[in-house]
């Protein structure tokens, strides 16, 4: 199972977040404010803790458990490797660009070595969901070999999520493929990450 | 405080986090704060905090999750003056 995150760096509205004691309180485990506080880069270290968090809550309300999405529940280790989640322990992967802008976190469970990520501008005002979809069905038709027009990203029905759909499935002439996938967005960008198998 | 006046606050609250200015026009109870307003998870974070000054509540994290609409938010907010 996968999940990802990407932060848009440059977002006026998040520009002085980890200066924000409430927020940190709320969002960050103890250990990881001890961490923001010696590092020479608070806001992008806030910013990838938090995509690491988001990337894994994805992951983790895969795995069939219900889960509250409490931030200062997943809990980062101090070299951005893992994330813990009660017991759920997933493998993490952060990039960040910072001359482009964004920090981007995919979260994985042990074992799943094969997997693609990406993360694209987009232009202003474009449609992020669907540039996001694309993005993924562009990149999965070359890894599976075949037309994007075989493929399309599903989400079906679940009550008691946040918009009523689950996560999002990759399927091939209608069928369910065993790839899992991912799909984010904010601000200026999008991004995918996929377990291949 | 009855329930208009608490809606009113709340959407005045959720104003600056919207990205999809264009749905306050007809928001409702019924509103999803996530996928109509399409405030994302961090500003849903500052909403929260936002919420708890106003209001002069506190919010746990599972009370945080388990809204979805402006309904629930108003609804939350109430049972806690209540």
């Amino acid at each position: 199972m996968i999940g990802d995150d990407v932060v848009d760096l440059d977002d006026p509205a998040i520009a002085a977040h980890h200066l924000r004691p409430r927020f940190l309180d709320r969002v960050l485990h103890p250990s990881e404010r001890a961490a923001l506080s010696a590092t020479r880069s608070p806001k992008v270290f806030l910013w990838s803790l938090f995509a690491a968090k988001e990337a894994t809550y994805k992951l983790v309300s895969k795995l069939g458990t219900p889960v509250i999405f409490a931030h200062a529940e997943f809990v980062v280790d101090d070299g951005f490797r893992s994330v813990r989640h009660r017991d759920v322990e997933a493998v993490l992967e952060i990039e960040t660009d910072v001359a482009r802008g964004f920090t981007h976190a995919v979260a994985r469970t042990a074992g799943s070595s094969r997997y693609q990520r990406q993360v694209e501008a987009i232009p202003v005002g474009a449609d992020a969901s669907r540039e996001a979809r694309q993005a993924l069905l562009r990149a999965m038709a070359a890894q599976l070999e075949c037309a994007p027009s075989e493929l399309i990203i599903e989400r079906a029905p679940k009550p008691g999520s946040w918009d009523g759909f689950g996560p999002p499935r990759l399927l091939r002439h209608g069928v369910p493929t065993t790839v899992d996938v991912s799909l984010s967005h904010d601000g200026r960008f999008v991004s995918f990450a996929a377990q291949l198998w | 405080m009855d329930q208009q006046e608490v809606f009113t606050k709340v959407v005045g609250i959720l104003k600056p986090f919207v990205k999809a200015p264009e749905a306050l026009a007809t928001v409702s109870m019924e509103t999803s704060v996530l996928k109509d307003l399409k405030v994302n998870s961090a500003r849903l974070v500052d909403v929260v905090l936002e919420i708890e000054d106003t209001f002069g509540i506190a919010v746990t994290d599972a009370q945080a999750d388990s809204v979805k609409t402006v309904g629930d938010a108003v609804n939350l907010i109430l049972a806690a003056k209540a």
